[in-house]
């Protein structure tokens, strides 16, 4: 067995009296890609933002080997609204130290087939543009561990078979391990993610 | 997390050290002498200070009264001449409080406490009325329109909750800048019948060079705006939850014309009769006067415009270095306070506000106290004096603006920010100030609307005697009525002209 990349041991989250996430443990290798299922409010976000440091938890240990290098494609995006496609990733890959970023921008933009949105601000583009924006803007970090919160959730049919199928295209040109949450069995199914279940703030293999 | 390490918050800490808590030390320390001043609280005191909560409390209904249906209509409903009064609202917070007071004295032959309370809430009541708008813009169009299909009734119901919180703000701060407003109770006092507040306490006994007297004083005053303040602390978080992806729009209604005449009559009472009445002031004459009203309001002019020039630019100067201060620390310091909670946020808030409710003369006497030094001789005797303070006391309006943006701020974006490595300084200027600037620049405006006005400190500070407010001041208490209407006027006009400009230029094309 290689060295986890994420180790959780007994992970307790609760938001007041509300306990979500309840003595949970996890193990991620490098490269490995899981989808957590679950129901509304379970705690599945809060489970990524936690691994993200965006949350802080009561009691446990979650250990990054990489944290750095940990990035999250959120529901909404969270585009940066005043700056153009390119300047996203340039600005993105600067901050994560990576050398000669306007060059792996431009080859990273092309690669996604969105190098004609270079210039363009989020407001301008489509909702599908939006999304390989995001995902490029992930991509261009060379990260370790990608974290998909509901990636598809707010997409109708057409567009969430175009969004699968986009993200199998954007994991082919990454080695990066993938935690996806979703509350929709298909999505983890069609991508042949290894499932588990968030039940009880516990996390259970299918 | 923003932590110590980071050297923004350095920045951050630096500035509101030299801005805001060094001018508040001297005051902090007399606080200290609370107890014993308490023993000399006397049943007059006692009343003043009943009086001014009461007085300031009138005034606070008055600007609900006044305010809020027009925040509501203006807010909600299309009518005839809606973007005209839409225009004319904020010109309201722009006349010094002095000015309304004596427009309506002019009008009105009015004096004594009530004449106070009315002029407090018609120089307020626009604070209600632009937060009512704000928060209309956030208002869900799905619920407002189930909520209007129901019935007329239930769509104003659901209206009146909706913006009843920012009505109740607006209405909060307009019972803080009265209670610590001595100026117009002073001019109504002088005019009419003899009447004290608290405030006057506060001034006269900083006045008398008993610093600690002074400054100790005015602690209830303080007690009681900062305890309203914390108050609005859960309503501010609430707005932000309840920013909506899907706003309503303004629609038109049937009686769009009594719409129209009733907004009229408000807008009237507010900003029209005021600068009406004082243009009507500009030429007035005395019963030998030879030259004509047109004549003799054109010399008013002349004479405000020469008198007063260097004393407007002097007020630009400073007023402006205070506004950009603002604009590049009041967004960090919105971050540091929307990523705290509990008690630290509690604290930050009361260290944010302080410099604000505590009465500008302390802050006058403060900075004399801590900045009159002989090695630091051109600093006080320089603008950057006054700009600093000016800084450091009105900072929480632009902080305040600035924390309602970020909340109104998709969380993604700011978390993909952090995610990604960004800095705290790109998080800040590169992403929240470039996508707010308008909020920004309206922090920064308002802290420059507020610096015009500011009388208080600037009497005091040699370095801030050279300012339109203390001409103003003098002006007025020498009689010189036409010099004072059009000097006003004057003021009120540049501070007026860019919100003419900004709305001219933003005008869709039908």
């Amino acid at each position: 067995m290689t060295h986890p990349i994420l180790n959780i041991q007994q992970l307790c989250k609760s938001f007041g009296e509300q306990s979500v996430l309840h003595g949970l443990d996890m193990q991620l290798e490098a490269g490995q890609r899981i989808a957590i299922l679950g129901e509304s409010g379970c705690g599945k976000s809060t489970l990524l933002r936690v691994i993200s440091g965006l949350e802080e938890y009561n009691s446990g240990q979650v250990t990054l080997e990489h944290p750095r290098r940990c990035l999250m494609v959120f529901q909404d995006l969270g585009l940066w609204p005043s700056h153009t496609s390119m300047q996203q990733l340039i600005m993105a890959a600067k901050a994560s130290k990576i050398d000669d970023a306007a060059a792996k921008a431009e080859r990273l933009l092309e690669q996604l087939q969105i190098f004609h949105i270079a210039d363009r601000k989020p407001a301008t583009l489509s909702g599908g543009e939006a999304r390989r924006l995001a995902f490029a803007r992930v991509l261009i970090c060379q990260p370790k561990l990608i974290l998909l919160d509901e990636a598809f959730s707010s997409l109708d049919a057409d567009n969430r078979q175009q969004g699968i199928e986009l993200l199998q295209e954007v994991l082919a040109l990454s080695s990066a391990a993938v935690i996806m949450v979703t509350h929709n069995q298909d999505d983890a199914t069609q991508l042949d993610f290894p499932i588990f279940d968030l039940v009880g703030g516990q996390l259970l293999a299918r | 997390m923003m932590t110590f390490k980071s050297p923004w918050v350095w920045l951050l800490a630096i500035v509101s050290l030299l801005c805001a808590w060094l001018p508040l030390m001297p005051s902090v320390v007399a606080f200290f002498d609370f107890p014993q001043w308490l023993g000399t609280l006397d049943s007059r005191l006692l009343l003043l200070l009943w009086r001014s909560i009461w007085m300031s409390s009138a005034a606070a209904i008055g600007s609900l009264i006044l305010g809020w249906p027009l925040g509501l209509f203006l807010g909600r409903y299309r009518f005839p001449l809606r973007s005209t009064y839409l225009l004319f609202l904020p010109l309201s917070l722009m006349l010094p409080p002095l000015m309304v007071a004596q427009a309506w004295y002019g009008l009105t032959g009015m004096s004594g406490v009530w004449a106070s309370v009315f002029s407090f809430a018609c120089c307020y009541a626009p604070l209600p009325a632009l937060l009512v708008i704000r928060s209309l813009k956030k208002q869900s169009s799905a619920s407002y329109d189930a909520a209007r299909m129901v019935s007329g009734g239930l769509g104003l119901r659901l209206l009146i909750s909706h913006t009843r919180g920012a009505a109740f703000v607006g209405a909060a701060l307009c019972f803080i800048f009265s209670i610590g407003d001595f100026a117009v109770p002073d001019y109504f006092a002088t005019v009419g019948d003899l009447f004290h507040v608290y405030s006057s306490e506060v001034f006269s006994n900083s006045r008398n060079s008993d610093f600690t007297a002074g400054a100790v004083s005015s602690l209830p005053l303080i007690v009681i705006s900062l305890a309203m303040l914390l108050g609005l602390l859960p309503w501010l978080k609430n707005q932000q939850q309840h920013t909506s992806q899907q706003c309503a729009e303004p629609h038109t209604v049937k009686h769009s014309m009594s719409l129209s005449v009733f907004c009229l009559g408000l807008t009237t009472i507010l900003v029209f009769a005021v600068i009406g009445r004082m243009y009507f002031e500009t030429g007035m004459r005395g019963p030998l006067a030879t030259s004509s009203w047109l004549q003799t309001s054109s010399k008013a002019f002349s004479d405000a415009f020469s008198l007063g020039r260097a004393d407007m630019i002097r007020t630009f100067q400073f007023a402006s270095i205070g506004a950009l201060i603002c604009m590049v620390v009041a967004p960090l310091w919105a971050f540091v306070f929307h990523y705290s909670s509990g008690l630290k946020r509690n604290l930050l808030f009361v260290l944010l506000v302080l410099p604000m409710l505590i009465p500008s003369l302390s802050l006058g006497f403060g900075s004399i106290v801590v900045f009159n030094q002989p090695y630091l001789d051109g600093f006080y005797n320089s603008i950057w004096l006054p700009a600093m303070l000016i800084a450091g006391r009105f900072m929480p309006i632009a902080v305040l603006i600035c924390i309602n943006a970020l909340g109104s701020q998709a969380a993604a974006v700011d978390n993909s920010a952090k995610l990604h490595g960004l800095s705290i300084g790109q998080r800040v200027y590169a992403l929240f100030v470039r996508n707010n600037w308008r909020a920004c620049l309206l922090g920064g405006a308002l802290v420059f609307v507020f610096a015009m006005r500011e009388l208080d400190f600037a009497i005091l500070l040699p370095a801030a005697n050279q300012s339109t407010a203390v001409r103003y001041y003098n002006a007025l208490h020498f009689s010189r009525d036409n010099f004072v209407a059009a000097f006003g006027l004057s003021i009120c006009f540049i501070l007026f002209l860019p919100v003419m400009l900004h709305s001219w230029l933003s005008k869709k094309p039908s």
